[in-house]
């Protein structure tokens, strides 16, 4: 694995860790955590590898003399072997659209929706590896990880891909990990409420960030227009593109309430960003929703406009 | 030439793609504008929106407006506009010709006149016409009437300048009547806005030349006529400057100024006319001084010739010497020789009575003519002072008396022969005579002859068979160079005698004191006899026959 070097990706990183400055690390709510040797933050509620004391019970053969509680045996009769709490680490995997699509960017926003989501991706990372957890890139080649080095893998990867599937891969996730994708998410219902089950198989906690341009959102161009498809040779004539701004804005908003029907129905969140809006209103409700007390059994309640 | 105001077209043929605007409109109208394309993500869900069968859509009206409002420019241009600020249109490929008033009015906006002219000729040369220029102001050679390009006929215009001199427009009409005569002229008077009695004789003339069609005249608003000044009298030592308007709308008021010959002035006083007057009279008083350095009268700011009025010598109060050889009258002053001299020549010059001092003493104050009243001999030193003082330029002035009649020096033009004539005694033979009057050309003319005047005595020259000659009824006029200058070129007799009755003419002689050579130089004056002077003829350079004018002579 080659060190970050590509001032971009540099900058990538940068501009993440600066947005994520402004929370305190990401401890990842989850219900259950997968039953993974890494050492985490997340009580296993059994014993095993951990900091914090869990239980004692009497010495069995083949315990370690080492794990013998000395002090503890010595005011009773038994030898005494103290445990600790399994601490075990979550893992959150990330996606961020790499869609040509996403390249779009209008008068009204000073950013891409690639940019926007890849910023909001690393900075979700640079959380949750503050809090230890681990994080990884759906469809990147490298595993995920809690450590500076995964943050610049991951950040180099999204810097140096380019183009992308416009909804995550098919391929199940491990299980109990969560997941947060981010993309405009304006592919057929059909193919994305397949794409999402899968990915929900294996109980994956999931959060839906749909990042649109404002230009998506109002539609305001005027007069003789004609639409191009942003990847392929489509072009569609409008005569008069304001006639079409409020057929189009209810269309979009029936792809959002399709979304938002499949993010509930899976037991997701699903939140709305605009390009136009700054990055810390979306990063700041991702946060509420990823570190949600587990006193919120049950799925989470979608944010969302 | 399409004229619209000041806008002129070349080219107005160009405006007749005037006419294809509503086509192009129309064109323009179902024409749709290019669309704006957008790379839009969202393109799948305007897919099921729009209806693959698009509608021609209108173009804006703005845009339209914007587009016809730019081809009418483009044709407008091809049109090749011309904007001119002058009042030259109208002009057509016919001959122009172009009369100046050249005279003293004109100089006062000559630049405006000028720039009129050469907007004229400009606008002749668009419209390809020849051009004729015509001043005027009289000429002693007046320059040929020949229409030329108008390029060429530029350069005739700048060399036009205003003359001091008034106009003389009909002589210009004869000429112009004689040498064009023809019809079909374009006529354009720049006229000076004066009207000399003339102005509606030339006008008409100017009309026919023009073959009846109408004839352009640029005239001057009465308001910027200028002023002119009156010739100024003297009375009671003042001088009274009278400055005329030609209308009353012309400017209310003029800065009056007295220069001396350097410059300076020597007086300033605004004059005001008074409302509906066009005269305005003012005094200046000037003491006597300043009065005889003044060299100029003119009005501030003006420059027509008309508002400058030059001062003459008339305005110098001369120095006059008297001389009279009878101190013995005094106790009877009327009838001291100097008595009528004084009496006349006081109130135009400051008179010198020789005292102790004598006539030398009497030379050396610069005095401007010398009157020796009945003397006989002038004493020999102080004749030759007189005589280098004639010789430089002085003017000695004899009267005769009984004294100048018993016996003379040679300070006289003729020898006279001694002893008066008496007319009208009992051993005469001639009855007093009366005076006749003066000829026209006599310094005398004019003066008024009183009956009670009669001629009783009479100094008579000598007559000399040599070199007799008939001093003509006139006045000869005199050396036309300044003895000043030392050397006369010319003899000439300047008979200051009263003409003589019953048409007998008198005679002067040519003696030693008043020739010299030069003959070349001699002209007969006007009204001299044919017969050749006796000037004329060479004289032997004698020596001592100094070249001499001679300075009075009696007869």
């Amino acid at each position: 694995m080659s060190p970050v070097t590509a001032p971009d990706t540099f900058q990538l990183r940068q501009r993440a860790e600066n947005l994520a400055s402004a929370l305190p690390p990401m401890l990842v709510a989850a219900e259950r955590i997968a039953n993974a040797v890494i050492h985490g933050l997340h009580g296993r509620r059994r014993s095993g590898p951990g900091e914090d004391f869990w239980q004692y019970r009497s010495y069995s053969f083949g315990d370690s003399v080492q794990s013998i509680d000395w002090r503890k045996s010595s005011r009773s009769d038994r030898v005494l072997v103290r445990e600790n709490e399994w601490a075990a680490s979550h893992t959150i995997w990330l996606w961020a659209s790499q869609a040509p699509g996403m390249a779009f960017h209008s008068h009204l926003a000073d950013t891409t929706k690639r940019d926007r989501a890849v910023l909001l991706a690393l900075a979700l990372a640079v959380l949750a590896t503050k809090a230890g957890e681990r994080v990884g890139a759906i469809g990147s080649p490298h595993r995920p990880g809690h450590t500076g080095a995964t943050l610049n893998r991951m950040a180099e990867w999204y810097a140096s891909a380019d183009g992308g599937p416009a909804l995550p891969p098919g391929t199940p996730l491990p299980r109990y990990s969560a997941a947060v994708l981010v993309g405009d998410f304006l592919e057929p219902l059909d193919e994305i409420t397949r794409r999402f089950s899968t990915l929900a198989a294996n109980d994956v906690a999931g959060h839906v960030v749909q990042v649109l341009d404002p230009a998506e959102e109002t539609l305001p161009y005027q007069g003789r227009t004609e639409f191009l498809e942003f990847a392929g040779a489509g072009r569609l004539m409008a005569g008069r593109a304001e006639s079409l701004r409020e057929r189009y804005q209810a269309r979009l908003s029936e792809q959002r309430e399709g979304l938002r029907d499949l993010a509930r129905r899976l037991g997701w969140s699903f939140t709305v960003h605009s390009t136009g809006r700054p990055p810390q209103q979306v990063l700041l409700a991702l946060y509420g929703l990823l570190v949600a007390r587990r006193t919120h059994a049950g799925p989470q309640p979608g944010l969302g406009a | 030439m399409l004229g619209l105001g000041t806008l002129t077209f070349a080219t107005p043929l160009a405006l007749g793609a005037l006419a294809l605007l509503p086509v192009i409109w129309w064109l323009l109208r179902f024409n749709p504008p290019r669309p704006h394309a957008v790379r839009f993500p969202p393109f799948r869900l305007l897919l099921d929106l729009i209806s693959r069968e698009e509608q021609p859509d209108r173009t804006p009206w703005w845009l339209l407006l914007l587009r016809l409002t730019l081809v009418t420019l483009v044709i407008l241009a091809v049109a090749r506009p011309l904007l001119v600020h002058d009042e030259a249109t109208g002009l057509t490929s016919e001959r122009l010709l172009i009369v100046v008033d050249d005279g003293w009015a004109a100089a006062r906006q000559w630049p405006e006149r000028e720039r009129m002219l050469n907007q004229y000729i400009d606008a002749a040369a668009r419209a390809g016409a020849p051009v004729a220029l015509a001043g005027t102001a009289p000429r002693a050679q007046p320059a040929g009437l020949q229409f030329q390009p108008a390029a060429e006929t530029r350069e005739r215009a700048a060399a036009f300048v205003p003359r001091a001199l008034e106009t003389d427009r009909l002589a210009l009409l004869d000429r112009l009547q004689s040498e064009l005569g023809g019809s079909g002229l374009q006529v354009v008077w720049l006229s000076d806005g004066l009207d000399s009695t003339d102005a509606i004789a030339f006008a008409e003339g100017l009309q026919e030349l023009a073959g009846g069609a109408s004839v352009q005249v640029v005239q001057t608003s009465p308001a910027d006529l200028g002023l002119a000044v009156g010739p100024p009298s003297l009375e009671d030592g003042d001088v009274h400057v009278t400055i005329r308007r030609p209308s009353t709308e012309a400017s209310a008021a003029a800065l009056v100024r007295i220069l001396a010959s350097n410059g300076r002035s020597l007086a300033e006083r605004p004059i005001t006319f008074a409302a509906g007057a066009n005269t305005a009279e003012e005094a200046f008083s000037l003491p006597l001084e300043l009065r005889n350095e003044a060299a100029r009268l003119e009005i501030a700011e003006e420059r027509t010739a008309a508002s400058v009025h030059l001062f003459d010598d008339l305005w110098r109060r001369k120095s006059v010497g008297l001389v009279s050889g009878a101190s013995q009258e005094l106790d009877q002053p009327l009838l001291s020789p100097l008595y009528y001299v004084s009496r006349a020549l006081e109130p135009t010059s400051e008179l010198r009575e020789a005292d102790d001092g004598g006539l030398g003493e009497l030379l050396e104050q610069n005095l401007s003519m010398l009157v020796v009243a009945d003397v006989g001999i002038i004493a020999r030193e102080e004749r030759e002072r007189v005589e280098s003082w004639v010789d430089g330029g002085g003017v000695l002035v004899r009267f005769a008396g009984p004294r100048l009649a018993g016996g003379n020096d040679d300070l006289v033009p003729v020898e006279l022969r001694r002893g008066d004539r008496t007319l009208g005694s009992a051993l005469a033979w001639e009855q007093p005579q009366p005076l006749a009057p003066f000829p026209e050309t006599s310094p005398f003319a004019g003066l008024e002859i009183d009956d009670t005047v009669e001629v009783r005595r009479q100094v008579l020259a000598e007559p000399t068979p040599i070199s007799t000659t008939r001093c003509g009824p006139a006045w000869p006029t005199a050396p036309r160079s300044s003895p000043r200058n030392g050397a006369a070129t010319a003899c000439s007799c300047w008979c200051m005698s009263p003409p003589m009755p019953n048409g007998r003419t008198c005679r002067c002689r040519a003696s030693s004191w008043r020739c010299s050579t030069a003959s070349s130089n001699w002209r007969r004056p006007r009204g001299w006899p044919q017969a050749k002077p006796p000037a004329h003829r060479p004289v032997p350079n004698r020596p001592g026959c100094r070249a001499r004018v001679s300075t009075a002579s009696a007869c």
